[in-house]
């Protein structure tokens, strides 16, 4: 299978076009995951209370704040009526990963870590958002980066 | 609160279980005749009880509170804002002050100042060796991650 990039200004968004001579189940099944990646969606709650839907893919982080759960994405915080767990559940194979035990975020929008000299694991996101890892998730963190940089060469 | 409260009662519970089941076999290994009381406990820390066996509840119980305190300390853990090494120096203080109280009262260790001394080191010792191995294992596994995200960022 080949992955080709185009990039061109008469494009105003991604769009993914899986070519083949025949709409065989290996087409079916790239399509499948490609729908699942970016179609999945969940309702969610601003501030002021308006509504509006959440794509996977412009979800930063998700966190629990006392009995809500909170989706970061680059335009603001939404609340969303989904326990973390079934976050992490849905998200989890499309690079999310749990970074303490209340919260998770896209692994691709990681910009870095930073360990104090007091030994606090501050992660920063390429939007500039910082938050905390904890300890026990660092492994893990590593863990995924390095399965998906050797899938991508393989 | 809930998950709190049943950590520390299932750690009270297994620790004093477990301190239970020590004792027995070392009395029953070392007193195989059993006429000369409970041999796992110090005559020093018998005598402070009306009797021996309020003493046994008591080390019991005792056992039991060192658990709790090792597994509720460990909470300190979860708290990601505060970095790990003050969190093991926070958990070292609490646990080593509970254990330390009660290893005093159960086997008296204040009255051999080279045990005394010679435990607390090795339990500081080994809070050291285990920050030391741990920051440098983090600080490894932060440089791969750094070096990762860099290059998906560049590619």
């Amino acid at each position: 299978m080949k992955i080709l990039t185009e990039t061109d200004s008469k494009y105003k968004e991604i769009e993914l076009h899986v070519c083949n001579n025949a709409l065989t189940d290996e087409v079916r099944a790239v399509v499948g995951e490609l729908h699942e990646i970016y179609d999945y969606s969940i309702p969610g709650t601003d501030g002021a209370g308006n509504k509006r839907i959440i794509r996977r893919a412009e979800i930063l982080s998700a966190y629990s704040e006392g009995q809500r759960v909170i989706v970061l994405t680059i335009d603001g915080r939404y609340t969303v009526q989904k326990k973390l767990y079934e976050l992490e559940n849905d998200l989890g194979e499309a690079n999310f990963i749990r970074i303490s035990k209340s919260e998770i975020v896209n692994i691709h929008k990681i910009k870095s870590l930073d360990l104090s000299i007091t030994g606090t694991i501050k992660l920063v996101m390429k939007t500039g958002y910082e938050t905390y890892v904890s300890r026990r998730n660092v492994a893990k963190i590593k863990e995924k980066l390095t399965k998906e940089r050797l899938e991508g060469r393989a | 609160m809930k998950e709190v409260l049943k950590r520390g009662f299932m750690s009270f519970a297994l620790s004093s279980f477990a301190g239970l089941l020590v004792n027995l076999i070392i009395d029953v290994v070392m007193n195989t005749s059993f006429t000369t009381g409970f041999t796992s406990m110090s005559p020093d820390y018998v005598a402070l009880f009306p009797s021996v066996t309020i003493a046994a509840y008591v080390n019991i119980l005792l056992y039991g509170v060192i658990g709790a305190t090792f597994a509720l300390s460990a909470y300190i853990y979860e708290i990601e804002k505060i970095g790990f090494i003050i969190q093991s120096i926070i958990y070292f203080i609490i646990t080593s002050s509970v254990c330390v109280g009660i290893t005093i009262l159960l086997w008296q260790l204040h009255k051999y100042p080279s045990a005394f001394i010679s435990t607390l080191a090795g339990y500081l010792a080994t809070h050291i060796i285990m920050i030391v191995i741990e920051y440098r294992k983090l600080k490894a596994d932060i440089k791969v991650i750094n070096e990762l995200s860099s290059d998906k960022e560049q590619s």
